[in-house]
């Protein structure tokens, strides 16, 4: 008899464990959501939320991985600015005062400021073109995480990997795929704290002694293709083959750096993936000689026709990028 | 000195404004730097050739004409006479504006040959590719400014860039 007792005490016991363990587990882990509403959660809280943070991060640029370790402050209104403060980029800054792009060259100690590319990005482009997965949690800059990925709709391939903080949603961990499903790039932050940075931080800084420039070749965003068209003075040529869920997002003119003509630049996206057509004169002969070839997160495609110099750059499969080039008026 | 601060303090140095130890620090540099001396070549051209213009009088009575319609008041359309000999005036002084304007043209720094390569032309595209695509909804921004810093290091159009101010 005390050994059956016995053996109920400990049945019970362990009964008693396993619920008190499953009840911590329960108190921890992180609330199931939907992939798409964490997707639009974190677009918010990109635009909505200041924070400092430090992050690690690396790309590939052709042959090249560029590793760099930066500051980053960021605050509502578009306003930014990353310090690259270690690594190939170090005492580089990138800036946005909310209204013009800018940034610090540290090799000619100059500042040159572009001229008005601020865009307030639209997360319902991303959502609506592919399908977000939630992979599990995580913890990242000692903050609890979500992990999801943004996959293309058709091929299901993985495009984007977003570890989201799970009280306020900002990525804090980012990685990109190129088409071949290789990693592009990654950021991982290492601290964050979510405080508003002084606002001087953001302007154009003008230093004693350093030159601010203008650089005569950043492009200058139009609100139509009809204003592009004004502005180039010529027709814009749209190529004939979009792929799926891509559209013409934005568009620019800018002074050819090689013929000093005006040109024109019709970006297209999907949120995720993207290309960019540059347009110059047919005489502008520049490109004559290149191939298209791979530069690391992205593909280039040259062409010139009768009717038009074309330069593609993006990051969709190289079979897509041919087929949009093949598709451009002759 | 470097390269670009001589080039912005040259007129300076031509106009005799520079501090002592600057204009030393910069005749060093214009010493060492063919590059740098040939632009001063060039301030130098101009100056000369704007020295050398005629030097013209305004006609004898002018100014005390001017004093004297100041003092009175007037507001009376001037007579023809005058008006002629304005214009005679006026003439010498568009030639020197058109002089100086040409020498305006003349002192422009040569402008550099930009050496093409096919690494650079890539670099170029690169770089406003990049700058664009962190407009998107969660791109890397971190890493898209990487790729944006690196590849204007590798673009061959760097150096033409507008002035907009110096502090």
């Amino acid at each position: 008899m005390p050994r059956t007792r016995l053996a109920i005490y400990v049945v019970a016991a362990t009964v008693v464990a396993a619920a008190s363990v499953a009840v911590l587990e329960a108190k921890h882990a992180l609330p199931l959501l939907d992939g798409t509403n964490l997707v639009a959660h974190a677009q918010a809280a990109r635009q909505r939320l200041a924070y400092i943070a430090t992050a690690e991060s690396m790309v590939v640029y052709g042959s090249r991985r560029l590793r760099s370790v930066a500051q980053i402050a960021s605050a509502p209104g578009g306003r930014s600015r990353i310090t690259y403060v270690a690594g190939d980029l170090k005492g580089a800054v990138v800036g946005s005062d909310g209204r013009r792009l800018w940034r610090y060259d540290p090799r000619a100690r100059r500042v040159v400021v572009g001229a008005g590319t601020v865009t307030q990005p639209d997360a319902r482009i991303l959502l609506v073109n592919h399908d977000v997965t939630v992979d599990g949690s995580d913890r990242v800059a000692g903050r609890p995480v979500y992990v999801v990925s943004l996959m293309t709709r058709n091929d299901h391939r993985r495009l984007q990997r977003l570890w989201l903080d799970a009280e306020t949603y900002l990525p804090l961990r980012f990685e990109t795929y190129g088409p071949q499903g290789h990693l592009m790039s990654s950021t991982v932050y290492k601290t964050i704290e979510y405080r508003a940075p002084d606002p001087s931080v953001f302007r154009v800084p003008v230093a004693s002694g350093t030159p601010v420039l203008g650089d005569v070749h950043e492009p200058r965003r139009c609100a139509s293709l009809t204003e592009l068209e004004h502005l180039v003075g010529t027709r814009v040529l749209l190529p004939r083959y979009v792929p799926v869920g891509l559209s013409a997002v934005t568009y620019y003119c800018r002074t050819c750096p090689y013929c000093h003509r005006k040109s024109s630049i019709v970006r297209y996206s999907n949120g995720v993936s993207s290309f960019v057509v540059y347009q110059c004169s047919p005489s502008c002969r520049v490109s004559d000689v290149l191939a298209a070839r791979d530069f690391g997160p992205g593909r280039i495609v040259h062409l010139t026709t009768s009717r038009a110099r074309f330069c593609l750059v993006g990051n969709l499969p190289a079979s897509e990028m041919k087929r949009v080039a093949d598709s451009l008026p002759r | 000195m470097k390269c670009d601060e001589a080039r912005q303090r040259l007129p300076y140095y031509m106009a005799g404004a520079l501090a002592w130890p600057t204009r030393q620090r910069l005749q060093r540099h214009l010493d060492v730097c063919p590059a740098c001396r040939l632009e001063a070549e060039g301030h130098i051209r101009v100056i000369k050739l704007v020295e050398a213009l005629p030097s013209h009088e305004p006609p004898p009575g002018l100014w005390q004409g001017v004093l004297n319609r100041i003092e009175a008041g007037e507001e009376l359309p001037l007579p023809v006479p005058e008006r002629r000999r304005l214009r005679a005036f006026g003439v010498p002084a568009a030639v020197l504006a058109a002089a100086a304007a040409a020498s305006l043209l003349l002192m422009r720094p040569p402008v550099e040959p930009v050496h093409v390569t096919p690494a650079g032309i890539e670099a170029e595209y690169v770089q406003h590719s990049a700058q664009l695509a962190a407009s998107d909804p969660l791109a890397d921004r971190v890493a898209l400014g990487s790729l944006t810093v690196a590849a204007s290091w590798d673009a061959p159009h760097s150096p033409q860039v507008t002035f907009v101010s110096m502090h």
